[in-house]
């Protein structure tokens, strides 16, 4: 009977998952008449605008927010999972402050030479928050080495995140405002910001931190009842930890070097999938939270094209934290 | 409508052909060409028009990378021209653009081509009465933030050219309406040291329109009339008032900057600001007690930013009743064109016409060579 309710649970998700990616292909900004659409799909004649739309614009948008979700959702659940604390998430290391940091280098301090960084184009920002996210990523790494309990590399991660936010807000005072808005709109976060040509590498940095995760499935379980009883078992936790953390970073880092900032997914999802499967098995919730991830932030984009916002639509990073905000809001009462 | 639109697909579809045909042909060389003519600039160094046979080129030059190109555009208004392929080829005179910054407005109305501009950014911003007009009748889309511009929307208005403000980033919007065909250029007038090099930024956007006779002239009056009111000022008789500038925002007063436009208009019109060494471009930001012990005995304040008037300003922060243009009432903002909505020409118009922005600095610090003057861009606050 259990098994029946989880799978039927998860062909629900799935095709969930799959309405949402087509709504969020056929709703728009733009309104594109749905014989257009058959025919864009289809490849039959259409109109070379919509087709652009659809194809070069809506489509990676789409893959995005799937990565994305699915990426930011995993790394949430390892964080919780690993500091056995509901609240924790994905920037709990620190890493999306150092990928902060590192945009904001490049965009308001580097006001000679960084912008273009070199003609690398759409990548100069990218490369900014990989390296600013590695830098962090390497030092909580040493840090998880040298630190023998749970809460000092929490702290740890948290102290580098605070000096990430220090630093970028030193930057900010000293920048004019155009140079302040380009960094702005960035932290807004932005899923059409990635294009095809960035997408394979996008992939490839979600799909090894989600092989890596999923290698650490049975060691998460282990984790669950604590690391005095793992030790016990013969489980190597400082090495379980360095890769979890490794996973993270990929998932995480990966995500905000290219969408930007996504906040409140990776806090919210794993507790929406462990209330839906009822379950702590991250046999379980591992893929339930991919599915609940993916889902969640394709309705968040889908939110954000609403109609009546004028020329604009809605920066996704508010838009994820204007749904996940009260789901941990509802969490906290549930349990009180 | 529906005629319409197909009429508009076909012209697309045209200039699209057009461009395979030219990338398909055998390039035409274009480094080593001779131009026939080149357009002398004055105070511009952002770009650069220079007249072959067939075509124009336009060198748009990085401004935080000196002696660097960062694109450059051949225009011609032969659909079956030849262009080098080192850069974008646009068709002239354009018949539809879609303008990412209201620092064009006032440009393309001088040029009367404002009824082209099919899309603009944050239309509720406008002060320009004919944009405004457009974007009343839904002739002119809004396409939002212009730093996060409406791609879908601006996809489907089709236009010829998409003119866009550089930030020192790559603009990911602009690299996908480029590779969707539409040519999108760049226009970095704000981005120029002197008033009349930014107002000689006519001369560019007029190439694209074919309007470039009428921008020398427009432009050459413009100049006129501010080298004029600059030899106004050597007859001024009174001493040079001493400028207080900008606003206080939670402590940090942000003052221009020695080498902003606003330094300038202070130099030109004779007014004494004590930052002129200066070499920051941008804004200076001064704790409250600097600018106090400073600037405390001032003559004029300009550019108050945080109060319509010296009531809200005194609610806002009581220690400006400290400051002696205060207590005298000599407080002037840039709010004297604005709309209920936000729009102000002092962002728009003042671009295009320094001239008329420096006659009201002359007459804020020295009232008796402009008698009768009527206020532009100043207004002082009650």
């Amino acid at each position: 009977m259990f098994r029946y309710k989880t799978s039927a649970l998860f062909v629900m998700l799935v095709l969930l998952m799959v309405v949402l990616a087509l709504a969020d292909l056929a709703f728009g900004s733009v309104r594109i008449p749905f014989d257009q659409l058959l025919a864009v799909i289809t490849g039959a004649d259409s109109d070379q605008a919509y087709r652009e739309i659809l194809l070069n614009y809506r489509l990676p948008k789409v893959i995005t927010a799937i990565l994305a979700g699915t990426a930011l959702s995993v790394a949430g659940l390892l964080m919780q999972t690993l500091f056995r604390n509901p609240l924790a998430g994905p920037d709990v290391l620190g890493i999306n402050a150092g990928a902060g940091l590192g945009v904001a280098l490049i965009t308001m301090l580097a006001s000679g030479t960084g912008g273009m960084l070199l003609g690398m184009g759409s990548w100069g920002l990218v490369a900014a928050a990989i390296i600013g996210a590695a830098a962090v990523l390497l030092l909580v790494l040493l840090t998880s080495i040298r630190v023998p309990d749970l809460v000092s590399l929490l702290i740890v991660g948290m102290m580098f995140g605070y000096i990430g936010g220090a630093l970028t807000s030193v930057f900010q005072n000293i920048s004019n405002p155009d140079t302040l808005k380009v960094f702005i709109v960035w932290t807004f976060g932005s899923l059409s910001a990635v294009s095809w040509s960035m997408m394979p590498a996008l992939l490839l940095v979600v799909g090894l931190g989600l092989a890596l995760s999923c290698l650490l499935i049975k060691s998460l379980n282990v984790l669950l009842i604590g690391e005095h009883y793992a030790k016990g078992l013969g489980v190597s936790v400082i090495r379980i930890r360095f890769l979890l953390i490794l996973a993270t970073a990929l998932l995480a880092g990966g995500v905000t070097a290219f969408a930007g900032p996504v906040t409140f997914i990776g806090v919210t999802v794993p507790h929406i999938a462990r209330g839906l499967f009822k379950s702590w098995d991250h046999r379980i919730i591992l893929p339930a939270s991919i599915l609940c991830g993916s889902c969640l932030l394709l309705l968040c984009d889908i939110v954000t094209q609403l109609p009546g916002l004028g020329g604009n639509t809605l920066p996704i990073n508010s838009v994820t934290a204007l749904f996940g905000a009260p789901i941990i809001i509802w969490i906290i009462l549930k349990r009180a | 409508m529906e005629q319409l639109l197909s009429v508009k697909y076909l012209l697309y579809i045209t200039f699209l052909s057009g461009l395979l045909s030219c990338t398909n042909g055998k390039p035409a060389s274009g480094r080593d060409d001779k131009p026939l003519y080149s357009q002398q600039l004055t105070y511009a160094k952002g770009f650069s028009i220079d007249y072959f046979k067939d075509y124009k080129r336009l060198i748009v030059y990085n401004p935080w990378q000196s002696g660097q190109e960062l694109e450059r555009y051949y225009l011609t208004s032969d659909s079956n021209c030849q262009t080098p392929l080192d850069g974008r080829r646009i068709l002239t005179p354009v018949r539809s653009i879609v303008s990412g910054s209201c620092t064009h407005y006032a440009f393309l109305d001088m040029l009367g081509v404002t009824r082209q501009v099919t899309g603009i950014c944050e239309a509720r911003r406008v002060y320009n009465p004919s944009i405004r007009q457009g974007c009343l009748e839904k002739r002119i889309a809004d396409l939002g933030d212009p730093f996060r511009m409406n791609v879908e929307r601006c996809l489907m208005l089709k236009p010829e050219l998409v003119m866009i403000s550089g930030f020192n980033q790559y603009d990911e919007n602009a690299g996908r309406l480029s590779d969707a065909g539409i040519p999108v250029v760049f226009n970095n007038e704000w981005m120029e040291q002197d008033l009349l090099a930014r107002a000689e930024w006519i001369r560019y956007i007029a190439c694209f329109f074919e309007k470039e006779a009428l921008a020398d002239s427009l432009f050459r009056l413009t100049e006129q009339r501010y080298r004029q009111l600059v030899a106004l000022t050597g007859k001024a008789q009174g001493k040079k008032p001493l400028i207080l500038s900008g606003d206080n925002f939670r402590g940090t007063w942000y003052q221009p900057g020695g080498r902003s436009f606003t330094a300038q208009l202070f130099r030109d019109a004779g007014g004494r600001y004590i930052y002129h060494a200066d070499t920051t471009r941008g804004s200076i930001p001064l704790s409250f007690e600097q600018v106090y012990k400073d600037l405390a005995e001032a003559d004029v304040w300009v550019g108050a930013t945080n109060g319509a008037s010296l009531k809200e300003l005194q609610a806002l922060d009581q220690r400006y009743t400290l400051f002696r243009p205060f207590r005298e009432g000599n407080v002037y903002a840039y709010t004297n064109r604005i709309t209920p909505e936000g729009g102000n020409d002092f962002w728009e118009g003042a671009v295009a016409r320094p001239d008329l922005l420096l006659a009201d600095f002359i007459c804020l610090f020295h009232p008796e060579l402009l008698p009768g003057h009527e206020w532009t861009y100043l207004k002082k606050l009650k």
